[in-house]
């Protein structure tokens, strides 16, 4: 009975170690991170994944801005070519860029085209920050 | 019996009131006056009731500080808890006052639900002057502490500590650590069912403390503010116990005020919001359940809608431990099928009636959300993304009435 018991308990803890590690790694659990929790604005990187829009968000708040609003090409779903809102780009940008906030009649505009017909102000990469008056 | 020790009880309610008394002070000052002093007070009392009760509750308690480490190693990722929870706890964190919560509101954030959990998660990122992606999220450790330690505490016998790690490990998942706060509405919920079970047990050994009555009220109070849900669990809990033991309602009166002023700070909440939105997000989502009929009577929308209540991970490992244990106390032969008397016990009955209740009116709830315009247009949307999630209270209640069996059982003495 005591081997069976302790057979069990072995069983029972690797069921137990191996769940834990699968939470951990659904949960983008990163060694980098550990007692780095601390630091101001650590996780953005592994959290949003996309080299896009982190690239939009850093271009925010590099220049420090109170408002910007977005283009309409980089708002277009060109995966499944919907003129509706990309969501991913949107509520990323507007999570990550806060306290910048959105705003429809902002001067500052985000867009990934290089030909827009005003003022270039800053680049990232292919993200480029306009001022249009 | 399952009466906890005062101690124990005392150190809970101080717990609960350092939490409460920071997001009160907010709401009732709209400025963040307290949240430096009481995000160092609510670290303090987090490590001071790990390190007291590590020694009883080894097991659970090391899982806990696992999840922890996890937890604090890790950016948040979901949508729930990056673009609802989370970020309106940004705003708190950021904007100088509650008056301008409400002045800038993507439409997806759902601005007017509680902020009992931003609000600890903007008073956590206080302690580390600044804002990231991972240790705001804590809050939602730092809520499921004390139902994790009642629970443990409960679980004596080892079938039952099983049952209760299926729970956190299996049932919740990562949904304890990621920021949602639909673990810890479950975990709230079953502790409501705990310390309403253990009244009469309190009232019998003649020690009705006002410690016992005022943990009852705290966990009300969490369980409401935590999402617009808990108004929904606690009312069907308090139903549920209130129409079990109607025989002994003289006893309950002393639980009435009690219920009264558990309620009142959701009900200041929704009636600040309102005053600040046009539409509330439930209003949106259930149209005045206009829906429902046409909703009722399509039948391959309900089919679709119970598969997805029922068949899915957690449910079916939820129904395979209950089943497995329940049936330990029913014989069936030819003619008739025979229960334990045990099974038919009150707090029983409490616990059976709670989770049909809830499950019932959970059901009713997604049938009327169906083709919300407020939800993304796809069909079948809350039915396909949130049946397993929305139904975790459901989920933890079927595990805590199996902890009950267990513990109550005199045969299974197995790895006791």
């Amino acid at each position: 009975m005591k081997i069976l018991k302790f057979r069990f308990i072995i069983f029972i803890s690797i069921i137990i170690l191996v769940q834990i590690t699968l939470i951990s790694h659904r949960n983008s659990f990163s060694f980098h991170y550990l007692f780095k929790f601390y630091q101001n604005e650590i996780g953005i990187k592994n959290g949003i994944k996309n080299k896009k829009i982190l690239d939009i968000i850093s271009l925010i708040k590099k220049n420090n801005l109170s408002e910007f609003r977005i283009s309409n090409e980089l708002l277009t779903d060109n995966v499944h070519k919907q003129s509706k809102i990309h969501q991913k780009i949107f509520q990323r940008v507007i999570e990550g860029s806060y306290p910048s906030k959105y705003s429809k009649d902002s001067k500052f505009v985000i867009s990934d085209t290089n030909n827009l017909n005003c003022k270039k102000k800053d680049q990232l990469n292919q993200i480029y920050l306009y001022e249009c008056i | 019996m399952n009466v906890f020790k005062l101690s124990t009880i005392n150190n809970l309610n101080i717990y609960f009131l350092f939490i409460f008394s920071n997001y009160f002070i907010y709401f009732c000052f709209k400025e963040k006056l307290f949240f430096l002093f009481f995000s160092i007070l609510i670290i303090l009392v987090f490590l001071f009731t790990i390190i007291k009760n590590f020694k009883e509750n080894k097991l659970i308690i090391s899982i806990f500080i696992l999840f922890c480490l996890i937890s604090l190693s890790s950016p948040v990722a979901d949508w729930d808890a990056r673009s609802i929870w989370l970020f309106n706890a940004k705003i708190i964190f950021f904007e100088s006052s509650l008056g301008n919560y409400f002045s800038y509101s993507p439409y997806y954030n759902h601005i007017d639900y509680p902020i009992f959990v931003p609000v600890l998660s903007a008073t956590l990122a206080t302690i580390i002057n600044g804002w990231n992606e991972i240790f705001p999220k804590f809050s939602t450790l730092i809520l499921a502490l004390p139902p994790l330690i009642i629970l443990s505490k409960i679980s004596k016998k080892f079938l039952s500590k099983l049952v209760l790690l299926i729970l956190i490990l299996f049932i919740y998942e990562k949904r304890i650590i990621n920021g949602e706060v639909d673990a810890i509405l479950a975990l709230y919920s079953i502790l409501l069912i705990e310390l309403l079970k253990n009244f009469f047990n309190i009232k019998k050994e003649n020690n009705p403390s006002f410690g016992h009555l005022i943990i009852i009220l705290f966990n009300i109070i969490f369980l409401t503010l935590i999402k617009f849900e808990g108004s929904v669990i606690a009312l069907t809990i308090l139903a549920s116990f209130f129409f079990t033991y109607r025989d002994k309602i003289s006893n309950l009166k002393v639980l009435i005020p009690i219920v009264i002023i558990a309620f009142i700070p959701i009900l200041l909440w929704l009636l600040y919001s309102n005053t600040k939105i046009d539409t509330s997000s439930a209003g949106q989502m259930l149209s005045g359940g206009e829906r429902f009929l046409s909703n009722l009577l399509d039948f391959k929308f309900i089919l679709h809608l119970v598969g997805k209540i029922l068949i899915n991970k957690q449910m079916m490992i939820v129904l395979i431990v209950f089943v497995f244990i329940f049936a330990k106390y029913i014989s069936v032969n030819m003619y008739k099928i025979n229960c334990d008397k045990l099974i038919l016990r009150k707090e029983f009955l409490f616990c059976y009636l709670s989770i049909i209740n809830y499950s019932v009116i959970l059901s009713i709830i997604m049938i009327m959300s169906e083709g919300s315009t407020h939800n993304v247009q796809q069909e079948y949307f809350m039915a396909n993304t949130a049946s397993d999630r929305y139904f975790a209270p459901v989920h933890s209640m079927i595990l805590l009435c199996s902890i009950y069996l267990i513990e109550n059982s005199k045969k299974a003495r197995l790895f006791n």
